[in-house]
Formats: C-alpha cells, structure tokens, sequence
C-alpha cells in the first residue's frame, strides 16, 4: 500500500465503510470495488499465480481479469464489476488455484 | 469487401513494374510460414504476400496451439512421416525464428498425453499408434500408459480415465506469437505484405500471373477455406471445408497445474488453461454455443476434477480448414506452371515443415524421396 494516487473529483463525497483486508475504511459511495481499493492506495490487488508479480486492476471494464479480489467469501470476484455495499468483505492478494 | 484496388497505390511504384517472383495468397500460418521458408533459403527472392480483411475467418487465430504427432497420419503413411518430421524440425525452427523475430513463441517439446475414457478407446490408440510406428520404421516414439501409469505422469486425473498414450514427440506453443513472429521475421527479410487485399480473380497471362493488379512469376495459394474457390482458377482441385472446434480458456492457474501438452486441454505459459476439442459441421458459422461449451466443460472436468474450481474467463469458436480425409493437401497445377496449393489442418505442427522441406519443394530443390514424400499428399488422392 503506498499513498493513493487517486481522488475523488466530487467535494466531500458521501462515505460508505468497507471492510479491507479486516480493516474498516471510509470511502466515497458508488465506487466499483477496484476504484475503491485503488482509492485506498492498493496499486497491487493480487500476485500472478506463475510469475509471483504483483497485480492490479487494469482494464476496469471486465475483460482482463487483472483484478480478482474475494469479496463476502466469495473467492476469484472481478473487483470492477461489483459496486461496493455498505461493510462488504473485501481480501486481495489470492494467488491461482494454489 | 476489401479489394487490392484500394491499396495500390500503396506500394512503391517500381514493385509494380516488375512481377514479383512469388506472390502468396494468404497471411495465415501456412502462408506465412512459407514466405518465411523462401526468402531464407534465396534471401534475393521478391516476395508479396496478399491477406485478406481482419474479418476473414482465420484458423490461425483460433487454435489450440498444439505441435501434434499422436496419430496423426495412422491410416496415412506419407502424412504420419511428415508430422513427424516437422515435429523434429520444431526445436531449430523455434530457435532461429525467437532469435530473428525477438519473440518469444512459448515453445515446448514437453510431451502429450491423449488420454482414453473406456478400455474399448485404449485399445483403438493402441492399434492407431502401433500404425504410426509402422509408418514411421519405428520413429514415432509412444508409451501405453495403464491408469496408475498415467496417474504417475500426471496427478490428479479423474475416475473415468482408464489410461493414456504418451508421446516425447508431442509439444505446444502459443499460436499467435508464432503468427506474429513470422510476420516480423519476414517484414525484416524483406517480404512484402499487404492486409485488407482480399484476391477475387487470378489472371494467366503468357508468362506468369495477375493478382489484382500485381504480376508474378509464381503463385502459391494459401487462403485457408477459400483455396476451394480460388484453387479452380488455377485448374487445381482442392476440396477443404469448415470444421469447427470450440475452446474455452479459464483464469490463471498455478505452474504445472496440468503439465502436458493434450488434445482436450493445455496449459499456456502465462498460466491459463486452454480447452477445447468440439468438432462440428456449421457450415461458415464460427460462433461458440452453450451447450458446447457445456459439454468440452464437462468433459474436461471428468479429466482432472479440479479444474472445476477455474472460472472461465474466454471462449470462442474457429473454423478448420479441413480436407476430406483430414490430411493437408501440396498441389501444384498441372495446367499452369509456378502455380501451386497449400491446404492443411495442422498449420501449428507442420509450420517447420512447411517453412522447410516444402520451400524446398516449391523451388525444386528438392532430394527424390522428399519429393515422392510430399507429392504422396497431392489431390491425386481424392480422385475415384
Ligand atoms: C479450433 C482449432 C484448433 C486447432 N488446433 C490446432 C493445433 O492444435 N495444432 C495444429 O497444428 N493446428 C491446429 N489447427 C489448425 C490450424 O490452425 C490451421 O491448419 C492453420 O491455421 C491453417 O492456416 P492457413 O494459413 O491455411 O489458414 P487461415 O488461418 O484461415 O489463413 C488464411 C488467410 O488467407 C486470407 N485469405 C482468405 N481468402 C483470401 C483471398 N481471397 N485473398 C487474400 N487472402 C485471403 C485470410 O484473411 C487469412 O489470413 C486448429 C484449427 C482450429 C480451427
Ligand atoms: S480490471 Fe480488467 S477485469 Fe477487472
């Protein structure tokens, strides 16, 4: 995690808590889980399960697959097609099949 | 529809005063792989090669990347030594062209496992490979694996496999780096190419050939399901159809989730299961179905259960370019001299071979035996 390098354009936007990695966090309503976790400064969201290299969202629109995240239990979820809700479980970093 | 007309004037003015001394229909793996066999065997050789439109339907960019000798050519000894021997030609045809092209094609000769789901199903491989060894005098290598044999090789296989063959000869690569080194190899060799040029009418003319408006001493057709219709302008009979496979692709997997190369599925480098094995008669249409889908799904998953656990991130359906009996087909015209056809459906797996040997042939340089050896795949063939 590093500092974000993303902001809302919005003035203090209305917040909605969300649940990281076990940690609550305040972010901005109606982002997608990616904007959300790259909000929060996750330029990484999980390690290729070949090459080990870190990962991140990267075409926000559903096709490449970059930005699998667990959300609620659910395991292997596209971070940029799943809105966030109020305290959703959100865990990065799932390796492959392994 | 493209037409070369819309082109021309693209191409520096002095190629079209002089004819080319090759012009090859097509840019798929076949062509490709041949433009890239002439102008290095005769780096002086002026070569154009004409493709058609993105749209096209193209094999070459819907395949499953295998370089497959198991059975290929059981009940067809010319086609069994062929595979083969383009099989063999692999590994130094993979070293020059990552070495000029600067890709690299994820080539690996890692072996193939094609596996057998009844007793019934092991004992027919059994026959078709001790076919292929015939054929080959012995060099096709394959092991008979039993289900513990199997289980051994590759962990993780499901109830219903009984057993396996095993070949060392087997191997896989990622088809569309090898599509696109070939072309960056010959674009710096100097082989012209044209995309969006799609040849409706080849003219004869006294010495040579017009296609759309390029004159060319010599000719090869390579244009997958349209040789058919572009083969009868040149007197050549070459009977393909369409054939389609479709192929689903999971997310990334851990290394050495699966670790054979296999008709049913492998594993890319970047991690992906690849799978597919339909084959279906739908005429032109190339698109995928669910219920096919459903059924390589499953299918695949009574291979090794785990794989349930993959979500499928891709799928799509492509046409093969298939002759009546399966083999590829290496026409020339008896009617017109320097005009020749090229059909196949192991476009992957005989790409050393067609940029090899079968150069040789289309410039006559050819040894005895190799000539017998590729015009024993002629359309004489189909002829009752
Ligand atoms: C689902 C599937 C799986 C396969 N798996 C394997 C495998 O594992 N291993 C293997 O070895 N092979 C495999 N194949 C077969 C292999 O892909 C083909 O043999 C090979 O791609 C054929 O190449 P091609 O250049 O003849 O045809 P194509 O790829 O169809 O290329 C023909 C080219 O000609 C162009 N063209 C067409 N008409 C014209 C025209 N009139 N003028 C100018 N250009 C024209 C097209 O635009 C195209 O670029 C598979 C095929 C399919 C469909
Ligand atoms: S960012 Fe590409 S699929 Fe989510």
């Amino acid at each position: 995690m590093t500092d974000s390098l993303f902001r809302s354009l919005i003035k203090d936007p209305p917040q909605c808590p969300i649940v990281v990695n076990g940690v609550e966090h305040q972010v901005p309503v109606q982002l997608s889980v990616a904007a959300a976790l790259l909000y929060l400064g996750h330029l990484a969201t999980r390690q290729h399960p070949v090459s080990g290299e870190p990962r991140a969202p990267f075409c926000h629109m559903g096709v490449c697959f970059e930005c699998l995240v667990s959300i609620d239990g659910q395991h292997k979820q596209r971070a940029c097609l799943r809105q966030i809700t109020p305290y959703m479980c959100i865990e990065t970093l799932m390796a492959g099949l392994n | 529809m493209d037409t070369c007309k819309n082109v021309l004037s693209l191409i520096p003015a002095y190629n079209q005063l002089e004819p080319y001394d090759w012009i090859i229909v097509g840019g798929g793996l076949v062509g490709a792989s041949i433009a890239y066999g002439l102008i290095q065997k005769q780096p002086q050789l002026r070569i154009l090669v004409l493709d058609g439109a993105d749209t096209d339907h193209r094999a070459s960019v819907g395949n499953f990347g295998l370089i497959w000798v198991q059975g290929k050519g059981h009940n067809f000894p010319a086609y069994a030594n062929w595979s083969l021997q383009g099989a063999d030609l692999w590994p130094q045809f993979a070293r020059q062209l990552i070495h000029e092209s600067q890709i690299d094609i994820a080539y690996q000769r890692q072996g193939g496992l094609e596996f057998a789901l009844s007793q019934q199903h092991l004992s027919v491989l059994s026959e078709e490979m001790a076919a292929m060894a015939h054929h080959t005098q012995g060099g096709f290598q394959y092991t008979l694996l039993d289900r513990d044999a199997a289980l051994a090789l590759q962990p993780g296989l499901g109830e219903s496999v009984v057993g396996a063959v095993y070949s060392p000869q087997d191997g896989q690569v990622n088809p569309l780096y090898l599509l696109s080194a070939l072309h960056k190899a010959n674009q710096l060799h100097g082989v012209e190419y044209q995309s969006r040029c799609t040849v409706e009418n080849i003219e004869v003319l006294t010495q040579g050939f017009n296609v759309a408006g390029f004159a060319a001493k010599q000719i090869v057709l390579c244009a997958g399901l349209d040789n058919q219709r572009l083969g009868k302008q040149l007197a050549m009979h070459l009977p393909v159809s369409p054939v389609k496979g479709q192929i689903l692709i999971t997310e990334r997997a851990a290394a050495g989730t699966f670790t054979y190369a296999s008709p049913q599925l492998r594993q890319t480098a970047e991690g992906t299961i690849q799978i597919g094995g339909s084959h279906e008669h739908t005429g032109l249409d190339d698109r995928s179905s669910l219920e096919v889908m459903q059924a390589i799904a499953d299918d695949v998953v009574a291979l090794m259960p785990e794989l349930a656990r993959l979500q499928l991130v891709r799928s799509w359906g492509a046409l093969r370019v298939m002759s009546p009996d399966g083999g590829p087909i290496y026409q020339h015209s008896d009617k017109y001299k320097g005009a020749f056809g090229v059909c196949c459906h192991s476009g992957v797996t005989l790409a050393a071979a067609h940029a090899g040997p079968l150069t040789n042939w289309l410039l006559n340089t050819l040894d005895r035996d190799q000539k017998i050896l590729i015009e024993a795949m002629n359309n004489d063939r189909f002829s009752v």
